[in-house]
């Protein structure tokens, strides 16, 4: 009698079975909530997908209207942001080049001082030190940038002034700096990780063959993490490179391609920010901020795409680089 | 004349730090007391270890036997909150003496660990690392060096062909005989092998049989 329905289970028929009833209908409730559940996590998934699709869409909608009016190389490449003027000047190479310059700098600060964070965590600190000081360097991610902003604006800048008789605190080193201290956290953070993941096995290796730490951390554990490393350094400047409320209020806003770390500058985000309030809907300069936005977004995608390249070359699988 | 001798004897150079007198034995060890924190892992250890002879601990498992081993070439103390009490001769010289350099120990005390552990580097690079600690440049003698340790732990044949791939390819008893072959490299006096052959092919500790041999050397396994 109970061996019926098994073996019609067992070929597959779909006849009902009675014998089995119980076991058979929480299975399916079981297979129905559980479907009911995926889908839950599917539209989790596709939801943030979706809403970034939107978003890029609605980016290059408003953005390229642009282009039908001022051509792509006088876009990237003139020399004059004025868009307020008649007749207007779309030319965003001040712009880029303000925010390169800024990038370029905080990146020469917080690399070094991020990497050695990193080292001195992961390497040298005693664990207590560690357990003291790696969330501290992860708090100071957690300052909100307009903090930063303010103490660059109010403290740093008036100092500058003072000590190197320049006309104007707000210039492409003091936004540095400030650039610098939200992508150290980050680069020592991720780099740190990157060091801790190497196996111990292969450090105990190193030493048990009479290396020194130096030498371990040189000819091992760095080369180990190096892929993490990189991620983190390339995260770290793809942040400063989009960070707007700083470059805001510390760059000194003007539309100039520097030549010293003392001169003023717009970066793209400022730019943004600035102006998006005081233009007119559907104006040629509000179609210019959105292709600036266009542009800001290729550059941090393509630092994003340089960091996702990085931490798969020089993983250490297969073929050895080393 | 005076001068001369004191200038002769002053200098006491790292090297000259473990005398090798061939009658003693390599290694003694006098009331052994080791901690991990609070918990006591040995206790009063005394053992002589002979020149060139094979040497075998054999225990239960967690009896102490890597914890000992791995006191012998100091890799104990990377361990934060351990302490040793008591002595542990090699050539003579307490191991724990505050002027002995552990880096310099070992270089003379080589080990082996019981999972392979290779460098994910080139099979010639992980061979090549301990002689180029040492600062040896020269390709002609690290060439050499290279394939004699890697023939010492029967693997050049299975890798002479492929020195400049990945050690990660190898199988894993490739890869244990690559570690060993890593540390006969090094030229070490004494070679600890702490459960090398627990997952591996039955050959290595017939290569480490051979190596040890026809060298001045003694093994523990």
């Amino acid at each position: 009698m109970m061996q019926i329905p098994q073996a019609q289970a067992i070929t597959g028929s779909r006849v009902p079975a009675m014998a089995a009833a119980p076991l058979t209908k929480r299975k399916v409730t079981s297979t129905v909530r559980e479907a009911r559940i995926r889908r839950v996590f599917v539209a989790a998934g596709f939801f943030s997908v979706i809403i970034m699709g939107l978003i890029i869409l609605f980016l290059f909608k408003e953005g390229l209207g642009l282009f039908s009016t001022v051509s792509v190389k006088d876009f990237l490449f003139g020399e004059f942001w004025y868009p307020t003027y008649d007749p207007a000047d779309f030319g965003i190479f001040p712009l880029i080049m303000g925010s390169v310059a800024v990038a370029a700098l905080s990146s020469a600060m917080a690399v070094p001082l991020g990497v050695g964070a990193a080292l001195y965590l992961g390497e040298v600190a005693s664990h207590r030190t560690r357990e003291i000081l790696k969330p501290a360097v992860e708090l100071l991610a957690s300052l909100p940038s307009v903090v930063l902003g303010f103490v660059g604006m109010v403290v740093i800048a008036p100092l500058m002034q003072q000590w190197w008789d320049i006309p104007t605190g707000l210039n492409v080193l003091n936004a540095s700096m400030m650039l610098a201290i939200m992508a150290i956290p980050t680069i020592a953070s991720i780099s740190e990780d990157a060091l801790h993941a190497v196996p111990r096995d292969l450090m105990e290796a190193s030493l048990a063959l009479g290396a020194t730490r130096l030498e371990t951390l040189t000819r091992v554990t760095i080369p180990g993490a190096i892929s993490g490393m990189g991620t983190g350094v390339i995260l770290g400047m793809s942040r400063a490179m989009g960070e707007t409320m700083v470059v805001l209020m510390v760059a000194g806003g003007a539309a100039q391609i520097p030549t010293s770390i003392f001169d003023s500058v717009r970066p793209l985000p400022a730019t943004i920010a600035a102006e998006m309030g005081e233009t007119p809907f559907g104006s040629e300069h509000y179609h210019a901020l959105f292709a600036i936005g266009i542009v800001l977004f290729l550059l941090t995608l393509g630092f994003n795409l340089v960091a996702a390249y990085v931490s798969r070359r020089f993983q250490q699988k297969g073929a050895a680089t080393l | 004349m005076v001068k001369a001798s004191a200038s002769a004897q002053a200098p006491e150079e790292p090297r000259e730090l473990f005398r090798v007198h061939p009658e003693r034995p390599i290694i003694e060890v006098k009331g052994l007391n080791f901690y991990y924190g609070d918990f006591q892992a040995l206790t009063g250890v005394n053992m002589t270890v002979k020149r060139n002879k094979v040497t075998a601990l054999i225990g239960p498992s967690g009896c102490g036997k890597s914890t000992f081993l791995r006191l012998l070439n100091r890799m104990n103390e990377l361990i934060p909150g351990t302490r040793v009490e008591g002595e542990l001769l090699f050539e003579g010289v307490n191991l724990y003496d505050p002027g002995v350099d552990p880096v310099e120990v070992r270089r003379r005390v080589g080990m082996v660990f019981q999972k392979p552990n290779p460098f994910p580097k080139t099979i010639y690079n992980n061979v090549a690392y301990g002689p180029r600690l040492h600062g040896l440049r020269e390709a002609r003698q690290l060439d050499h060096m290279v394939e004699r340790s890697l023939k010492s732990a029967a693997l050049w044949d299975e890798v002479k062909d492929i020195l400049h791939q990945s050690a990660l390819g190898l199988s894993g008893g490739q890869q244990q005989r690559l570690c060993i072959a890593r540390a006969i490299a090094m030229q070490p006096e004494v070679l600890l092998m702490d459960e090398p052959t627990s997952a591996l092919d039955p050959s290595p500790p017939a290569a480490s049989k051979s190596w040890s041999r026809n060298s001045n050397k003694a093994i523990l396994l």
